[in-house]
């Protein structure tokens, strides 16, 4: 073993130089971690003032056509994230590169949002649309008959309508109006507890569209045929059967219009009551019931348009309705038909002169009417031949007791051979697939209860759509059974649906 | 011209060719559009609370609109009972296709004896010519006696805003008062106007009834209404005060809009709905309506109506009309709330109203009041002005916005934007107001900054400025507040824009500055405030700019002297104050050469002098006493110069210069034939002179001999001894102290450089001085006596000369050796290398600097310095 002079230095020195270079290594180490912690700090203080605070002049208030406020994957996320990335720069110079690995998160977390929120908007929209085809809930405005894929909704809060509310870039489940009020965006969430608008005109829409499936009646016939009548004893058969079956069936009249014109049905239908006549200068109006039954419900929107209205193309062009329907009634004042007056002796035809109307063409309301939904069946691409259509008969209880008395006699005969109208009923079958002929006398009992033939019609009008609806309405009673009338109700009806 | 008609109702037979509702029957050739408007806007629905079969008591609808396909459609709708089939609520509408430029107003037809409620079988109705309405301006009139004004003012407001597409008015009222109110409002409002008004006089479904104004019977409930109409009781009592009426012209007075706050206070509590906002304008005009009455209302509006564009909308923009013509009309003073309206209303009007129109309505405004318009009214009457061709109107307008601007800016407004100007009359006024304002017109005299708003803003729109004023302003404050101020204080930059933009100001300046010491405004003239003239090629600064030069002096003196003479010369046609009387003066001269100048000055000064310059008389004194001193040596040839220069210019000396002048001519023309000539000849000159000079002035005696003796150090030492030894004492001594001049120490000026010793000069005194019989002395003694070079002189004459060749040597050679350095002692010796008299020169010199010099050590490397 050899003794080395320097060995004692050279040990101390390369202690030294050892130390040395742990203290460097653990004082680089510590200023890493210090460094990358100030970072942080400032990334998550940037944070905190964009996200949280929303100190971010780039996102703006909604300019004066916008009525909502965006949603935060419409667009905010990824200017919040620029936003911050900005200011981390600007704040750490080149060594934002350290904070790359933390940006990169922040993103993926607001890409993983913006995943989760539009497809929260897909499903959403998806589930909402399937329902509604599900439950063949198709909107349609009782005032200007547009379609609507969806109903315009009113803040509650502001009083802006909001046009298309459905989940998209300004809210997934709620959107926020620009007065903060926040509206569900999807009848599924409520959104039909808002004031409801029509997107193409405006109008309100107080029957909860989109709640239930909707059912449009077009009635029709010449000036005087009785529509207004029918329309009054339609909606009290409906109003009789749910005051028997309370438990069963409601029926409620949507809207101050509709309670405006139906409310005094009992009334209008009394015996001696003469129906004042629809002035044409009054545009159309859906008048919409609600009918429900369990969890059954239906709108039912019935269009007591005047007959003048049918008397020219021009006119009936503009009743655009009539393509959104599939059920059809054609109202027939049979004493108005020269053929039925013409069988009456004389002092029959001395007691009906006054209940006789002015029409004596009741085909050119039909013609007029066909014509035109095989047109806009065509225009909007539906099948021809779906549609239905009741044939009725009003004045029924006139002509009891008469030497045209209408029972005993099904009533599509009565109608070929009495009236005469076999060519109108051949033209019918042809032009729409089931054909029914109705005898019916609107009017009440003495006790206040419909005629039975309106009961029959109703359950026929209800058959197709809302077959359930119509099974609730009881049979027709006899209300020749209450003594005193003078008008012979008439229980008339092909039968049940076809 | 007839107007159609059409017959409405449902019938067995009409146009339609079917039973139930339809046209019964109508004048051919009306729009099928108009019919289908008609249809619907004829819709009858009985009161329900009536029995459908008591016809009689159904409310009658006179219901009237302006556009009804394109038509202005008057109907009135009754209740006809059954229909043909026996149904009941059928309705006979009697339909009057207007004809637009009808006299007569729909609601006056009300109860006309035309109407008719009966279906005709014929269905070609004839036209029908409208007499005059039963319901008159009169029956209005008296109809409207009792009822509230109140209820009338909020009618007009209600409906005004209607019109323009606010709530429908709603009257709780059966058919004929709602008839009698629409017919007031159809008289009060402008005609056009009330042709835009629509109405019903009966609604049996107002949301359906789509007009401004309709009636309900009274008793409905319209408690669901009231969000959607404005809902009108006029039955319902009220007690408003009115407002308050001018009463001397209390048909046309209008409204200010201090009393319409109170007015529409009271409108907005009196009914049931809420009252519409209405602007001042309105509400004034509302009032003036309502005040003129149903009957005074057709000469309002006649006299208004000329002014129309025809494109009227609401009553606020009928009101600037009726202000108009009331103005335009002249008969009572116009009130300021017409004239504001008009204001603001003329200058779109001109646009459509005939020049004369818009001139007259021009110059009634101007005359009315033309102080009160806010700026930018001036601005817009003086286009309307303009485009009415209306110069005069141009030329008061444009003086009253210069004015106004000049003295809003002169009271420390911030000066407004210029408009162009077209009027020089108009600039011509507003530079005069300038003046004004600058003397203090408001009572106040601007400050700088006020003043130089005020001339940037005139010198943008070109107004002239008035040069006297200015002057005046700165011959005041300007020049109060810069004398107020530190000479070295840097004027603020307003005073620092006025002077440096206007010379007007400038010359005011100096005008105001120029009552200060001669010190101070030197001072003044030296500081920035003089710097902002230094430049300046003002007259009336030219003192400031003469101080200024003199005192930084940053010229050469001959230069400066050159500057001052020529800004005095280019001044003086001006007269500036205190300009000095003559170009170059003594004054000036001591300025620029101080109080001891040399000869130079003289010939500097005097070269400068042409025949334009004015020369002070002090100016040859000043000469005199820089001449009559013996100059210092070496300027002997610039006194002569300048002696000469002041002889040939024939300035004003005094006695003695002039003898001095007399004095030098024969002495200096023998000066310089000696310097002239050579050998004999020159030994022969130097006695003559000599013998000139005796009795001379000492300058003259002193200049002849130096001039002479820097001659004769040239000659050669033989010939220079000889002269030497005989000459008289006074030459002697100037040539030792030539000798002693050129050898000896001399004066080191900073930065020149020393002339280097003349050691053939050196040889030559030393030459002469042993010539002259100098012996030089061995070591230990002074100058050796005795010593003789060359030819030796005997007697008398030889000890003089001998004597004078020990001075020469002893008091004049040897303290100039001293003075040598070792190179300028080393050019000597080499100059008497070729000398035989060199050992001699060596051991003269080595003993008189082992006699006088420093020894030691080191005293052979002392380094001589010729320094003084």
């Amino acid at each position: 073993m050899t003794d080395d002079p320097w060995e004692p230095f050279l040990s101390t020195v390369r202690t030294v130089f050892a130390f040395l270079v742990c203290a460097v290594i653990v004082l680089a180490a510590l200023a890493l971690v210090v460094g990358l912690l100030l970072l942080v700090r400032i990334h998550l203080r940037r944070i905190h003032e964009v996200l949280y605070l929303g100190d971010h002049a780039g996102v703006g208030s909604p300019g004066p056509e916008d009525f909502a406020w965006l949603g935060y994957h419409g667009g905010p996320v990824w200017w919040d994230l620029a936003e911050v990335y900005r200011r981390v720069r600007l704040d750490t110079g080149l060594f934002v590169v350290f904070l790359y690995p933390f940006l990169a998160v922040q993103a993926v977390v607001a890409a993983a949002h913006l995943a989760l929120a539009w497809a929260g908007v897909v499903v959403s929209r998806l589930v909402d649309a399937a329902l509604l085809a599900a439950r063949r809930i198709r909107m349609v405005c009782p005032n200007c008959f547009e379609a609507m894929s969806y109903p315009s909704y009113v803040c509650d809060g502001c009083g802006r309508t909001h046009r298309d509310v459905r989940p998209g870039m300004w809210g997934v489940f709620r959107r926020h109006c620009v007065c903060d009020r926040a509206l569900p965006t999807l009848l599924l969430l409520g959104s039909a507890d808002l004031d409801t608008r029509c997107p193409h005109c405006d109008h309100a829409l107080e029957h909860r569209p989109g709640e239930a499936r909707e059912f449009v009646l077009p009635l029709f016939g010449a000036a005087g045929a009785g529509k207004t009548r029918l329309a009054h004893g339609l909606y009290l058969s409906l109003e009789h059967g749910a005051e028997l079956h309370p438990e069963t069936l409601s029926v409620e009249l949507m809207g101050e219009e509709t309670e405006r014109r139906l409310r005094e049905s009992r009334t209008v239908l009394s015996p001696r009551h003469r129906v004042a006549p629809t002035p044409p200068g009054r545009r159309a109006h859906g008048a919409t019931l609600r009918v429900a039954a369990g969890r059954r419900t239906l709108l039912v929107q019935m269009y007591d348009t005047a007959g003048e209205w049918f008397n020219t193309h021009e006119r009936t062009e503009e009743l655009s309705y009539l393509g959104r329907a599939t059920t059809f009634l054609l109202v027939l004042d049979p004493l108005a038909v020269p053929a039925v007056w013409e069988a009456l002796d004389a002092e029959e035809q001395r007691r009906l002169a006054g209940d006789r109307s002015g029409a004596r063409d009741p085909e050119r309301a039909y013609l007029q009417v066909r014509d035109q939904v095989q047109r806009q069946y065509r225009t909007l691409g539906a099948a021809p031949g779906k549609g239905r259509l009741a044939v009725v008969v009003t004045r029924g209880d006139l002509l009891a007791g008469t030497s045209v008395d209408p029972r005993g006699t099904p009533p599509e005969r009565w109608l070929d051979e009495v009236v005469g109208a076999a060519n109108l009923l051949r033209a019918a079958r042809v032009d729409f697939g089931s054909v029914e002929v109705f005898v019916t006398s609107a009017v009440t009992g003495p006790s206040g209860a419909p005629d039975p033939s309106l009961t029959t019609l109703s359950r026929w009008v209800l058959a197709r759509d809302a077959g359930a609806l119509g099974a609730t309405l009881r049979e027709p009673c006899d209300p020749l059974s209450d003594a005193g009338e003078e008008r012979v109700p008439v229980s008339a009806g092909t039968g049940g649906p076809s | 011209m007839s107007s159609p008609q059409l017959y409405y109702t449902s019938c067995e037979r009409g146009l339609s060719g079917c039973t139930g509702y339809q046209f019964n029957a109508a004048t051919p050739g009306v729009d099928t559009r108009v019919l289908r408007e008609v249809e619907r806007f004829t819709v009858y629905e009985p009161p329900r609370a009536l029995p459908p079969d008591e016809v009689h008591r159904h409310p009658i609808n006179l219901c009237y609109s302006p556009d009804l396909g394109g038509a202005p459609v008057l109907s009135r709708v009754v209740s006809s009972g059954d229909d043909p089939s026996g149904r009941p609520g059928n309705y006979f509408a009697h339909s009057l296709v207007l004809d637009e430029g009808s006299e007569t107003l729909p609601a006056e037809l009300w109860g006309a004896s035309f109407w008719t409620d009966r279906p005709v079988t014929d269905p070609r109705l004839p036209g029908i010519t409208l007499p005059p309405g039963p319901l008159d301006r009169r029956r209005t009139s008296a109809w409207l006696r009792d009822r509230a004004e109140e209820t009338i003012r909020g009618l007009l407001v209600s409906v005004d805003a209607a019109i323009e597409g606010g709530a429908p008015v709603l009257l709780l009222a059966d058919d004929e008062a709602t008839a009698h109110w629409v017919a007031a409002l159809s008289h009060l409002l402008p005609p056009p106007l009330a042709r835009r008004m629509s109405f019903a006089t009966y609604s049996g479904n107002p949301e359906e009834t789509l007009v401004h104004v309709m009636g309900v019977p009274p008793g409905t409930d319209t408690r669901g209404l009231r969000g959607r109409f404005v809902v009108f009781d006029p039955d319902r009592p009220v007690s408003i005060a009115p407002p308050p009426v001018h009463t001397a012209s209390s048909a046309h007075r209008s409204f200010t809009g201090a009393e319409s706050a109170p007015l529409h206070e009271a409108l907005d509590t009196f009914e049931e709905g809420p009252i519409p906002e209405a602007c001042p304008e309105t509400l004034t005009l509302v009032s003036l309506l309502v005040h003129a009455g149903v009957e005074g209302t057709p000469t309002l509006w006649a006299a208004s109506l000329p002014y129309s564009s025809g494109r009227e909308g609401p009553l606020s923009e009928w009101r600037p009309l009726s202000a108009a013509a009331f103005l335009a009309d002249g008969s009572f003073p116009a009130a300021d709330p017409d004239l504001r309206a008009v204001r603001a209303w003329l200058p779109d009007a001109v646009a459509w109203l005939a020049p004369g129109q818009s001139r007259h309505l021009l110059h009634r405004l101007l005359d009315a009041d033309p102080d009160t318009p806010h700026d930018d009214d001036l601005a817009r009457l003086r286009e309307v002005a303009h485009r009415a061709g209306d110069p005069e109107a141009t030329e008061r307008l444009e003086g009253l916005i210069l004015r106004r601007a000049l003295d809003g800016i002169a009271a420390g407004a911030s000066a407004p934007a210029m408009v162009p100007m077209r009027s020089a009359w108009a600039k011509e006024e507003a530079g005069a107001r300038i003046g004004a304002l600058l003397e203090g017109g408001l009572g106040i005299v601007p400050t700088p900054d006020r003043a130089v708003e005020l001339l940037r803003w005139a010198g943008s729109g070109g107004v002239p400025l008035p040069r006297s004023a200015l002057e005046r302003y700165g011959a005041g404050p300007v020049a109060h507040r810069i004398s107020a101020s530190p000479p070295e204080a840097e004027p603020d930059r307003y005073l620092t824009e006025l002077l440096a933009a206007h010379s007007p100001i400038r010359r005011g300046v100096a005008h105001g500055l120029a009552v200060l010491p001669r010190r101070n405004l030197a001072r003044l003239a030296a500081g920035p405030t003089g710097a902002l003239m230094a430049k300046d090629r003002e007259p009336a600064t030219a003192l400031l700019r003469e101080l200024r030069m003199l005192e930084l002096r940053e010229d050469d003196p001959p230069e400066l002297l050159r500057a001052v003479m020529d800004s005095r010369r280019e001044a003086r046609p001006w007269a500036p104050p205190r300009l000095a009387d003559h170009d170059l003066d003594r004054e000036l001269l001591l300025r620029v050469w101080g109080p001891a100048p040399g000869p130079e000055t003289v010939t500097a000064a005097l070269s400068l002098v042409d025949g334009r310059t004015r020369i002070a008389p002090d100016v040859g004194d000043w000469c005199a006493r820089i001449l009559a001193r013996v100059p210092p040596r070496g300027l002997e040839e610039e006194w002569h110069h300048a002696l000469t220069l002041v002889g040939r210019l024939m300035l004003r000396l005094p006695e003695s210069c002039r003898g001095l002048v007399e004095e030098w001519a024969p002495v200096g023309a023998k000066v310089a034939a000696l310097r002239r000539a050579h050998g004999e000849e020159g030994a022969r000159l130097l006695v003559s002179l000599a013998a000139l000079l005796r009795g001379c002035r000492p300058v003259v005696e002193t200049v002849a001999l130096r001039r002479v003796c820097d001659r004769v150090l040239d000659w050669d030492h033989r010939l220079c001894a000889r002269v030497m030894a005989d000459c008289p004492s006074k030459v002697f001594d100037s040539y030792c102290e030539e000798v002693e001049e050129r050898l000896g120490p001399i004066e080191r000026a900073h930065g020149r450089s020393v002339p280097p010793l003349e050691a053939d000069l050196a040889v030559r005194v030393f030459l002469t001085a042993l010539r002259l019989g100098a012996e030089p002395g061995t070591s230990g003694e002074p100058g050796v006596k005795g010593a003789r070079v060359g030819r030796p002189r005997g007697g008398e004459g030889g000890e003089r000369s001998a004597e004078r060749g020990r001075t020469l040597l002893d008091e004049v050679m040897g303290p100039s050796t001293l003075t040598w350095s070792r190179r300028e002692a080393a050019s000597v010796r080499k100059a008497f290398d070729r000398l035989p008299e060199g050992q001699v020169f060596e051991s003269w010199a080595r003993g008189f600097r082992d006699r006088h010099g420093q020894g030691g050590l080191f005293g052979r490397f002392r380094k001589g310095a010729r320094r003084a």
